[in-house]
């Protein structure tokens, strides 16, 4: 019974693995078609890549903030697990830190698997240096963290402002905030983006990517860490300080 | 010696009293029993004091100890079971123990021999290295007791104690509350099983719409009611006789 047991959990395993490297491998060859070709294209490729790159995170992170609202009410606010915690004599910022971490989990998993093949893609294709790679990692890292700890920010000080909300007008209310901040800071800071309705065609879409002065800001995240694949791919510096590449330049 | 002191405690949901100018003094060695109707507030009580809901006013105090101003030392006191035992489905009960005493700081050399000796009494079989979601009530109740006693509470508080346990089960759970007694513990329990209450309350307290009516032993609480059965003391208590306190 046993040893059946194991071999089961081997063939689970085996087809787990076999699901994510076919995965991982399919994503990363699609990335690299897509990177080569806009580094193929003359004066404005490296740029444009550049651009998707910041622009796809950009899209990353509003989508992470959306969904780290909704796992949030499964984590912040599941009572029996809560009501057993609290009763334990453990600090309350220790159980939020627990839960921030197991609800950034929840919600990034998705984007972090993305992510990788997309990053060693853009890694590959730009001959990076090797610091690129685990600077990269650690960089996705930091940046799962802010849309987790805006997004729980966000739960509470709802809850805290409006007490009766049921949970589901709670996260329509969270929605509706996000996608409206969102528009309002496109709309001010990138009004040129939301002309990207208006292209019809792959000449124009390329034009428009390649005249867009930036798609995110300087107060984004995701502009942020795409400032730092860009920094970071041909860096000599962080080959001699990793730390300071990762925490400094240029968050 | 005062281990659990409840001074003018007060709490309101919604401008709705949920607990009302409730004082209670326990000491060492002492098993109390809350009993109440559905809604009447006893949940609530044991949340109060367990620091899981704060007071709209009044204080707690555990072994001297205010349950608000420093709340992880008091909680280190005490030890509780709510209504409804929570396990991590993806832990074995095992796993699920050795959690609780990691939270705790406690090494295995210290719980391990305990642990097997309660096993042993609560009749926990080979099922403890099994994953916590295809436990039954019962089951995940005799974990949670387990873990209960892994850091030695002077005081402890259940919410319904009995629930899905086997007959057998319950006479060993009797056993284990009056050897806590013995041991000195204070145990805080409410129930609605009136016979369980009985047999092992050193005194009982009546709740009603939040407010403690009625404290007494068995005896004090008869001469009140002037019925001698539990059941009858009960029902004539709780339908309300006025606001009479004992002890």
């Amino acid at each position: 019974m046993a040893s059946h047991i194991t071999s089961m959990n081997a063939i689970r395993f085996a087809t787990f693995l076999f699901v994510i490297s076919c995965f991982f491998v399919g994503s990363f060859y699609i990335f690299f078609r897509i990177f080569s070709y806009l580094l193929s294209i003359e004066i404005i490729g490296s740029a444009l890549m550049d651009k998707i790159v910041e622009m796809t995170f950009f899209v990353f992170f509003i989508m992470l903030l959306f969904s780290n609202v909704i796992t949030s009410f499964s984590t912040f606010y599941n009572t029996k697990e809560l009501n057993f915690l609290f009763s334990l004599p453990v600090r309350p910022t220790s159980i939020y830190l627990a839960k921030l971490i197991e609800n950034c989990i929840y919600a990034s998993w998705a984007t972090v698997a993305i992510a990788l093949p997309l990053i060693v893609a853009y890694g590959v294709t730009t001959s990076a240096r090797f610091l690129y790679y685990p600077i990269s990692i650690i960089s996705i890292l930091i940046y799962l963290i802010i849309p987790a700890t805006l997004a729980s920010m966000l739960i509470f000080t709802i809850f805290r402002l409006f007490p009766k909300l049921k949970s589901r007008d709670v996260i329509i209310l969270s929605l509706t905030i996000i996608i409206g901040l969102t528009f309002l800071y496109i709309k001010i800071n990138n009004p040129g983006l939301l002309k990207i309705f208006e292209t019809e065609n792959e000449r124009e879409l390329l034009r428009f990517a390649a005249n867009l002065t930036t798609v995110g800001g300087i107060y984004i995240p995701s502009t942020w860490l795409s400032n730092k694949f860009q920094y970071n791919h041909n860096c000599i510096l962080c080959s001699k300080n990793p730390l300071r590449s990762i925490l400094v330049t240029p968050w | 010696m005062k281990r659990l002191v409840i001074k003018d405690l007060k709490k309101s949901f919604n401008n709705v009293w949920a607990v009302k100018d409730f004082n209670l003094e326990l000491t060492s060695g002492e098993i109390f029993v809350l009993l109440g109707p559905n809604g009447a507030g006893k949940t609530t009580t044991l949340k109060l004091i367990t620091g899981l809901l704060h007071p709209t006013s009044g204080e707690i105090k555990i072994e001297g100890i205010d349950v608000q101003k420093d709340p992880i030392k008091a909680k280190s006191l005490i030890g509780y079971i709510p209504d409804e035992p929570f396990i991590y489905n993806k832990l074995t009960g095992r796993e699920f123990i050795n959690f609780v005493a990691g939270i705790y700081n406690m090494k295995r050399e210290n719980y391990g021999r305990r642990m097997e000796e309660l096993f042993k009494k609560l009749e926990i079989g080979d099922w403890i290295d099994e994953f916590s979601e295809t436990y039954s009530h019962g089951m995940k109740q005799k974990v949670i007791m387990c873990q209960l006693f892994l850091h030695n509470p002077d005081l402890v508080l259940i919410d319904e104690p009995l629930v899905g346990l086997d007959p057998k089960s319950s006479k060993t759970i009797r056993e284990i509350f009056f050897e806590l007694k013995e041991d000195g513990k204070t145990l805080f329990i409410c129930t609605h099983t009136l016979s369980f209450a009985k047999e092992i309350a050193s005194r009982i307290g009546i709740i009603s719409t939040g407010e403690l009516k009625f404290v007494g032993n068995l005896e004090e609480l008869s001469k009140i009611s002037g019925a001698e059965d539990i059941e009858e003391i009960y029902l004539k208590l709780s339908e309300g006789l006025g606001n009479h306190r004992l002890g």
